[in-house]
């Protein structure tokens, strides 16, 4: 079973030959496959070929995910490392593609990689990092001011 | 100050993005993150909503980083529930020793520092200790970048000064609780839920007093508690005189941990 294989192909004709296992890491092309076990070429609409070829990387990597501690710690370092190649804008592409076709691990290592970025942002660079329009009325706006107005008191705590 | 510029380096280092939006001595260090793949201008504010959902769960721990991204847009403020962790709840109601009732509150409670650079020399790497909390409308001051989350801080012995919450490095601590409508108000207010039907039992220092959610009245133990605080579902107790004693929340019954020793200070535990 695992040496058969099989052809994904983007939205914009770029196709890729993977093992079948590789390509079952796709939970989108796992669930094709059980509908009809002849199929060796999948076209895959919403994703390009350059988003395409670094979650079939991913899929590649995390193929036989291993129980030691060991593994997964190769695994997790791997991770890092993958992610670190990503501006924000591919970073939305692969969150977006990993939810398409449906690659879990790929989606929650994503969204922790965009929820660290996100840390340490004022509203303003949020916006301008993610290309976010504000879009809030004048009361909306009010709220939110009120919501980030807060004072630090210091405990009553004697000072030993 | 080594360590306060090794944090502060530290934080800026972790996102790359940082060091081109905003160029710091660290960023001479690392080269920009290049960008591999140029793509056609994407729309973060048209994210799913589940999507956004999934990376507001690896937000859940820091509170005020939440605040920054429910301003960004409405779609995000309905995507990034506010941090419950945030929320300064009355709880309880019940009567006092004399008449009348009083309140409980749950005060949630921060280490914080000062993490800019200008405003660390000013007061050195000090942590401090307290309660932060929403501003409330008569307080209110005209901050200078609006949708920023502002920090007055109020410091005895200092003119309150207003901080960018992002010069500060705000460390949750859990809860405090505060009793208020009793006279004097100082008391320290310990707190334990019994189960999760709501029962509770509350204890306050000085002359010790206790009440139970089941008798809903106070008992005098007859003792003077200079110290309480709460650990593992347990109270602990420091009596003058006596030593410390861990309260059972249960029976009430208080065990001795230690033999009696003078402690050198009141606030031996705090």
């Amino acid at each position: 079973m695992s040496s058969n294989k099989i052809v994904l192909t983007s939205s914009d004709g770029e196709s890729f030959e993977v093992e079948e296992v590789v390509a079952r890491k796709l939970q989108i092309v796992g669930h094709m496959l059980e509908d009809d076990c002849v199929i060796n070429e999948i076209p895959l609409q919403n994703v390009t070929g350059d988003i395409l070829s670094m979650v079939i990387e991913y899929c590649k990597t995390h193929v036989d995910e291993e129980e030691s501690e060991e593994a997964q710690t190769k695994l997790k370092t791997w991770d890092e490392e993958f992610m670190k190649k990503f501006d924000i804008k591919t970073l939305l592409q692969i969150i977006l593609a990993a939810n398409y076709l449906n690659v879990k691990g790929l989606l929650d290592l994503v969204s922790q990689t965009i929820a660290d970025t996100i840390k340490d942002y004022t509203p303003e660079q949020i916006r301008e990092v993610f290309g976010v329009e504000n879009d809030y009325t004048e009361e909306e706006e009010a709220e939110v001011r009120k919501e980030n107005a807060w004072a630090f008191d210091e405990a009553d705590t004697p000072k030993p | 100050m080594a360590t306060e510029q090794d944090a502060l380096y530290k934080m800026l280092d972790s996102s790359l993005l940082r060091d081109c939006l905003f160029p710091s001595p660290s960023a001479k260090m690392k080269q920009p993150a290049p960008k591999k793949h140029t793509l056609s201008m994407p729309d973060w504010s048209l994210l799913p909503e589940d999507l956004l959902q999934l990376i507001s769960k690896h937000l859940e721990d820091y509170c005020f980083d939440v605040v920054h991204a429910r301003s960004v847009c409405s779609s995000w403020r309905s995507s990034f529930p506010f941090p419950s962790s945030l929320y300064a709840q009355v709880t309880l109601k019940f009567p006092r020793k004399s008449k009348g009732f009083c309140t409980i509150k749950k005060v949630p409670l921060f280490l914080f520092r000062v993490q800019a650079p200008a405003a660390a020399a000013a007061s050195p790497s000090e942590f401090l200790l307290g309660g932060i909390n929403q501003v409330s409308s008569e307080d209110r001051i005209e901050l200078p970048s609006p949708l920023q989350c502002s920090l007055n801080v109020k410091i005895p012995g200092s003119v309150p000064t207003l901080m960018n919450m992002l010069d500060c490095q705000i460390i949750p601590l859990g809860y405090q609780y505060r009793i208020i409508g009793w006279d004097p108000e100082e008391r320290t207010t310990v707190f334990l839920p019994l189960s999760k039907d709501g029962e509770f039992v509350v204890l306050l220092n000085q002359r010790l007093l206790a009440l139970t959610s089941a008798e809903m009245r106070w008992n005098f133990p007859n003792a003077r508690c200079s110290e309480l605080v709460t650990f593992r579902g347990r109270f602990y107790a420091a009596f003058l005189h006596w030593g410390v004693y861990v309260i059972d929340p249960c029976s009430l019954k208080a065990t001795s941990l230690m033999p009696s020793q003078s402690l050198h200070s009141s606030n031996y535990i705090c």
